[in-house]
Order: structure tokens, then sequence, then C-alpha cells
């Protein structure tokens, strides 16, 4: 009987630690454990510097607008695209794609909105383009990643927005940054006063 | 030798250490943000620029025009050609009709032996003329007045001569066509040219030559020098 007792102490803990795995003696047992990760992104504005003026002789702003986004994620360029659009109000009630051809970013009067004629003609590095300005843009971004600006990708607003490849970096934080100066022939006399506004989104969409 | 117990214990053990080992981390979850638009897989920024009214005025001043006298009569007199030019810049909201403007008045005075500020335009809106009075020998109101009245003669303007005047308007750089040109008003009496801009870049341009006005020349005007003024006012009189 002792022996027995003992045997079967012995067992139960060369058992316990041993865990997972297969049991010992006459039986064998084999459970494999699976873990579903699901596709995470969370992107926050961690900053921002939004508002300034525009001087009336030059059209040149003093806001220092910038924007600062975090991002962390653990899905990647194969499976997402992360994008910055923008998007502004034209006259109509209508809201359109608001980067030129270039990439630069624009403005429009709230006042007095834009037609879209001027839209079209201020994207095309025009100069008739009253109620709206434009302005460069700039990005500081993690050495990993890249960015750039593809006037054809379509957006909820029209086209134009820029994109930004991960390159498999998790994490990092991501900086907009506006011109000082307007775009040259953007700014005019024909724009009237009033407040400019350009809203910029930072967004990841599954592809 | 048997050893049931161990063998229920055993999957008891295994089920034990299996869930301790492949305990799930919880995953990242959607952190809410402040911020227009923002939840958690986008951010919004909203930039809003500030561009104030302004309504600016300048001027570039006439050059010296030359005068020329005959001197076989002492009847006719003719003046070179200068110009003033009024340069405007606004951006003031005009409004959405686009028939609403800002107004601006061009005034012209000369002096007198009463007043430094006398009404000094003759003629009528398509015709304009311009007075200059001798500043050494200042006239009496009556001289100005006559050729103001578009009726006098040689002797009864002394000191005062007047010249005729065209008016040019440009602009530039508006959102709207600019309704200004063969709009303006025109106020005999207060001297006084009336205009209605839209934002933008405008020039309105006088231009005074050319051979006295309506006989207001004659050897009653005295050597000297003849002075006439612009000036260009947000203000009517």
């Amino acid at each position: 009987m002792k022996k027995q007792n003992l045997l079967t102490v012995l067992i139960l803990v060369m058992t316990i630690p041993f865990g997972i795995g297969k049991a010992f003696a006459d039986a064998e047992a084999e459970q494999t454990g699976t873990l579903s990760v699901p596709p995470t992104i969370s992107i926050i504005k961690e900053s921002t510097s939004e508002a300034g003026s525009i001087n009336p002789r030059t059209g040149i702003n003093t806001g220092n607008l910038t924007a600062v986004f975090g991002l962390s994620t653990n899905v990647y360029d194969d499976a997402y695209n992360f994008i910055i659009c923008s998007k502004v109000e034209v006259a109509g009630g209508g809201m359109v794609s608001g980067y030129t051809n270039n990439g630069e970013l624009i403005f429009t009067n709230s006042s007095n909105l834009p037609s879209t004629d001027a839209i079209t003609d201020i994207k095309q590095g025009g100069n008739n383009n009253p109620n709206a300005i434009a302005y460069g843009v700039n990005y500081t971004i993690p050495e990993t990643m890249s960015i750039s600006y593809e006037p054809s990708k379509e957006t909820d607003e029209g086209t134009g927005c820029y994109v930004l490849l991960v390159n498999n970096t998790s994490e990092g934080t991501i900086i907009q940054s506006v011109d000082a100066n307007p775009v040259d022939k953007s700014y005019s006399y024909a724009d009237q006063a009033g407040t400019y506004k350009a809203t910029v989104y930072f967004t990841a969409v599954a592809k | 030798m048997k050893f049931p117990k161990i063998t229920k214990l055993l999957p008891v053990a295994l089920a034990l250490v299996m869930t301790t080992s492949f305990a799930y981390a919880e995953p990242l979850s959607d952190i809410a943000n402040g911020g227009e638009g923002d939840n958690g897989t986008s951010a919004t920024a909203l930039y809003q620029l500030t561009l104030d009214e302004f309504f600016d005025i300048d001027v570039q001043a006439p050059g010296v025009p030359t005068v020329t006298v005959d001197t076989d009569d002492y009847k006719t007199i003719s003046l070179s050609s200068v110009s003033s030019v009024f340069e405007v810049i606004t951006n003031k909201n005009t409004g959405a009709t686009g028939t609403e403007g800002e107004p601006v008045y061009v005034i012209a005075t000369c002096e007198t032996d009463s007043a430094t500020n006398t009404p000094a335009l003759a003629g009528d809106k398509e015709a304009l003329a311009l007075i200059f009075t001798n500043v050494d020998n200042k006239p009496d109101a009556a001289s100005v007045e006559h050729i103001r009245g578009g009726n006098a003669t040689s002797t009864e303007s002394p000191n005062a001569i007047a010249f005729s005047m065209t008016e040019l308007y440009q602009h530039e750089e508006t959102s709207k066509d600019g309704f200004v040109g063969d709009d303006y008003t025109f106020d005999k009496a207060k001297g006084q040219l009336g205009y209605s801009v839209a934002n933008g870049k405008h020039h309105f341009t006088y231009t005074v030559g050319g051979p006295a006005y309506n006989s207001s020349f004659s050897t009653m005007d005295m050597a000297g020098t003849y002075k006439a003024t612009l000036t260009m006012q947000r203000t009517s009189l």
C-alpha cells in the first residue's frame, strides 16, 4: 500500500509540471490550442495647431498649421490602405477632394464658397480660383515608412490622397505640416475676406 | 497496478495547465479619441484660416506737365497730358448677388482766397474738366464758380484755369466684374465722382491736358503756380 501511494504521489508530481503534452502511462492525449488575433488599427490625433490668419496683402498664413497623428497597427500594406485625405466645401453644399493635382492642400472660403470651376482651376494650378487658396504640405514620418501623393486614388469625395506605406512597422507618429506661403497663383485679391477651411482625415481602408 | 485516480486526474491536470498556457492577451481595442470624426481607426484635423477684410488706396502721383502759352496774344494755353493713378485693393465681401460693392469717391478741390477745398470739377459726366487755381494769387470763389457754372468768359475767372480731364477705370483680380467705369456718379456741386467696387485690384486714371477749357484762360491769369487736388476716399462729402 505504501509503495502504491508513493508511486501515486510521484506520478502526480511529475505530471503537473510537465503540463501540456502527452500523458504518460498507457494512454496518450494531445490537444492543439489555436489563437485568432483580429486585425487592429488605432489612429489618433495626438495634437494639432489648427487655426491661424492670412496676411491679406500676401496670402501668407501665420498659423503654423500642424496635425500630429499616432498610428498603431498589426496589419500592414498588403491588407490595408493607410491614407491621408482632404475634403473642402464648395458652392452648392457639396464636399470635394481638397488636394490639388500636385498634392497641395486647398482651403475654401466658408463665407463665400467657391464654384466647382474655381476648384478645378486651382487643382490644375490656374489663376482664376476666387475664394480658394492652396498651400503645400510636408510630412514627418518614421524612417521605416514612406508616403506619396496619388492624384488618381479614389476617396469618398473624389480622387487624390496621400498613401502611407507602413512597411511592416507597427506603430509611429505621422506629422503633417502646412506651408506658410500660398501656392503660386492660388491667392489673389479675388479671394474675399472670410474663414478659409480645410478638413484632413487619416484613415485605414481594407483592401 | 491500477492507477484509476491518476488517469482521472491527468486530464484535469492537463486542462489546468493548458488554460494557463493559452491564456489570450487582450486585443487592442479601438481607442476613442476627441476631435471631429475620430473613432479610433480615423482621425481628423480641421484647419481654419481667417482672412480679415481690408481696403487700401494708393496713389501714383502725376508728373510735372509742360505748359505752353501762346505769347503772341496770350489767349491760348496748352498743357501736356499728365495722369494721376489711384489704386484700390480690397477683399471686402460684396455680397452673393453681385450687385453690391464698396463705395469709393474721388473729390476734386482747389484753393480760393476763402477756402482751401473749393469744389473743382466742371463740365459733365461725359466731358469732365478740372479747375486749377493760382496758389500765389488765389482767386475768389466767384472766379471758380464762373468756370464751374459753364458760363465763364475769359475775364470772369482770373487766376483760375480749367483743362479737360478724362477718366479711365481698369480692374483685375476680382471675383466679380467690377461695376465701375461708366456707372460712376458725378456731383458737380461737391466736385465728386462716386464709384462702387467689387473685391479685387482697381486702377483709376485721370488725365488732364490740352487747351484751356471753355475760355477759362486769359491775361487775367497771373503768372505763378496753379494747383488742383484729387483725393480718393471711402466717404462721400
